[in-house]
């Protein structure tokens, strides 16, 4: 049995919050100001050329920029001997919003995987993910060259040895610089999930959370699924 | 604009390291705030609610669908909402930040395996907020207000999120988040802040000359945006 935090009245509940409120505009200006400087980061020009397999034929790294500016790369771990893509880069792929919003910024967004695009398609059409580009960079240097997979792939390794992350690149006319790379738990905002969470008084229930004794928790990382694995 | 200085793999990486420290502080931050959340005390609500949903009347307890925890954001839709983008008109058209928040809400499977359930209320009858989710390509519980439910959580005015969490039949609120709070469910500005250019918005410390417009006003629909950059449109 969990211990209950303190019922209050509502006026002392909106000074509890009133005070923890103020922490958290701080961090809201510590994110505004790491992004300031996520925008000053020197940026390193991409001279080798990729050739990707997406739907439509062969595609360059230029072609996912889709005429925009700006090219948001989401490196799904989806390896070449696997059947199903990785489940928490799937959880990922669940949160992209509607791309329209990032469009009109000027900027695209797309998936790259190792896994040929024979595989991709058939999972992609299984989760729904209609809207989102998603390339195969199968027979490529590209996620060995952006640090998201082995040399050679591992089969005896979950998705053999592939890695996520996000690249961020931009473009002056023909030439592409990449600016930005995160990866682990830098991808967590990208988790809406995971954000309502964090805003529940029970938490993710993961057991490396600092919570008060006794709440609900599991180990992180195996209670998620693919969205159609999880039982009712 | 000025670029940032385009520099070796080896110099970029050892940039991108010493920002990972910071970012890493970020997040140990966030998870620690996290913290002090689950430390909130809570406060019973005594008052009995009553929605309109898609299967008829509905409870505050009905909303948690039977989880354990519940997330009501109240979206601005109805006669007098004024939140529009130009053009947009009601019945049509809904606030469009609270149309941008619909847009980046995820695939509620995973909320829903950690016993939580969201849910979105609105002053508009169900039968416009039915016609609303069908054009726009929203498949989340939503709920017609017809009391004090808004004014009472503080939503009555403002967009905002109010999380709750009930023992047995005993619901209890416990956290309450609003204006800029609310921007960290939305995985479009998380993408934006990521990229070069930012949000391009001009309250941004950015860079002289990188584009940037006013925030809020470049916002639309997500059918009515013109994509003039694109090939292939949205």
């Amino acid at each position: 049995m969990m211990n209950l935090p303190q019922v209050v009245s509502p006026e002392q509940w909106q000074a509890a919050l009133d005070e923890h409120r103020a922490k958290e505009k701080a961090a809201t200006r510590a994110r505004d100001a790491l992004a300031a400087e996520r925008r000053r980061l020197p940026m390193v020009r991409i001279d080798k050329d990729y050739v990707l397999e997406g739907p439509d034929g062969k595609a360059s790294l230029l072609d996912l920029f889709d005429g925009r500016r700006q090219l948001i790369l989401y490196h799904f771990m989806f390896g070449p001997t696997a059947e199903a893509g990785c489940d928490g880069c799937s959880m990922v792929a669940d949160n992209v919003g509607h791309l329209a919003h990032l469009h009109v910024r000027d900027t695209s967004f797309a998936m790259v995987s190792r896994a040929p695009l024979a595989k991709i398609e058939p999972y992609r059409k299984r989760m729904g993910w209609d809207d989102i580009p998603w390339y195969s960079s199968f027979d490529s240097d590209f996620n060995v060259d952006f640090g998201v997979g082995l040399e050679t792939p591992q089969p005896d390794q979950y998705q053999d040895g592939e890695s996520f992350g996000v690249s961020v690149f931009i473009r002056d006319g023909d030439e592409i610089y990449r600016t930005y790379f995160t990866t682990a738990r830098g991808v967590e905002i990208l988790l809406s999930n995971f954000t309502f969470l964090d805003w529940t008084p029970l938490g993710r229930q993961e057991d490396w959370e600092d919570s008060p004794d006794g709440y609900p928790q599991t180990p992180p990382y195996s209670w998620w699924r693919r969205h159609d694995e999880y039982e009712q | 604009m000025n670029t940032p200085p385009i520099v070796s793999p080896q110099e970029w990486k050892a940039a991108r390291e010493e920002l990972l420290v910071k970012e890493k502080e970020l997040t140990r931050a966030r998870d620690a705030l996290a913290a002090q959340r689950r430390r909130m005390p809570w406060v019973a609500v005594d008052k009995e609610y009553r929605f309109d949903g898609p299967n008829g009347p509905a409870g505050l307890l009905d909303l948690f669908e039977g989880r354990r925890q519940l997330i009501v954001y109240r979206f601005f839709y109805g006669p007098d909402v004024t939140t529009l983008a130009e053009g947009g008109a009601y019945p049509e058209r809904a606030c469009v930040g609270c149309s941008f928040v619909a847009d980046q809400v995820a695939h509620l499977a995973h909320l829903n395996a950690r016993d939580t359930t969201l849910a979105f209320v609105s002053r508009a009858p169900q039968a416009e907020i039915q016609g609303l989710k069908e054009r726009m390509g929203w498949d989340i519980p939503w709920y017609t207000v017809t009391d004090d439910f808004d004014a009472d959580f503080g939503v009555d005015e403002w967009h905002g999120h109010n999380a709750f969490i009930r023992e047995g039949d005993r619901i209890f609120r416990t956290y309450f988040i609003d204006s800029r709070g609310d921007e960290a469910m939305g995985t479009t500005w998380s993408y934006l802040d990521m990229t070069a250019l930012g949000r391009q918005e001009e309250w941004e410390d950015s860079p002289e000359g990188y584009p940037q417009t006013p925030p809020y006003q470049w916002w639309n629909y997500h059918d009515a945006y013109e994509d003039a950059g694109a090939r292939a449109g949205a």
